[in-house]
């Protein structure tokens, strides 16, 4: 994962509720999507994208009362730091599981020029 | 406010009070794309907005938008008024944040910033954020 797509991820106005709303528990997008004020489709677009960052995963599929499956998405990310020194942006996450960033300090200063 | 009580009540609108601003929107201020731009043109710089907007490709009502809300969270200060060359007035907008802190741990955001006048202000309940950067 580059620095431009993490910083890109991180400076999303979407991206941070979506991980705070599934952190405590698994969420569907359109729970998400009322609680958070996402519109949906925005809502699902940012979640396949953090899903295929390893941000998300599926963690239970259920059947609504009308038959429809529906996903429920729960957060991969133990932790976050994003820290602002000297005028330099650097970001730390942590995971779930093994990923190559896990622990690793990114600067995104370049990022955020582009 | 802490991160539970935003969870049941959803997120609520900016307000004008920054004493009221959720830790989810203290860390927007420095997360929405603009504003972290807007923080990295106004770092120990006099800058204009127009020239924000050109040189970091911001469009220019966004780029309004975003200097008016820095401002109002006090993270960044009209420090001068010049006038152009075509006599209209300029303002000239500086970053007093020093330093900016946002962890995100055990489903709790949090956020501190440091303003360059010492000034500390906390989002998201009692926290020693120093402590963890040391881990």
């Amino acid at each position: 994962m580059r620095e431009k797509d993490i910083s890109r991820l991180l400076t999303d106005e979407y991206a941070e509720r979506i991980l705070v709303a599934t952190q405590s528990a698994p969420r569907s997008v359109q729970e998400i999507s009322d609680r958070y004020d996402i519109p949906i489709a925005a809502c699902y677009r940012k979640i396949h994208e953090l899903e295929g960052a390893g941000f998300l995963r599926v963690a239970e599929i259920v059947t609504t009362p009308k038959g429809k499956t529906m996903k429920l998405y729960r957060s991969l990310l133990r932790s976050a730091q994003l820290v602002y020194e000297g005028g330099v942006f650097r970001v730390k996450f942590e995971f779930d599981y093994e990923k190559d960033i896990n622990g690793k300090w990114i600067e995104l200063n370049a990022a955020i020029h582009l | 406010m802490g991160f539970e009580s935003f969870e049941n009540n959803g997120p609520s609108q900016p307000s004008d009070n920054e004493a009221e601003m959720n830790p989810l929107q203290a860390s927007q201020l420095l997360t929405d794309e603009y504003s972290a731009k807007i923080l990295l043109a106004t770092y120990k710089r006099r800058i204009s907005a127009q020239e924000i907007s050109q040189r970091y490709g911001i469009p220019i009502a966004a780029c309004y938008r975003k200097i008016r809300a820095l401002e109002e969270a006090g993270l960044i200060l009209c420090v001068d008024r010049i006038l152009t060359q075509k006599g209209k007035r300029k303002n000239l907008y500086t970053s007093c944040l020093k330093n900016a802190y946002i962890f995100f741990e055990n489903g709790r955001l949090r956020a501190r910033f440091q303003l360059a006048t010492g000034a500390v202000r906390d989002f998201g309940g009692d926290w020693n954020g120093l402590d963890l950067l040391k881990q």
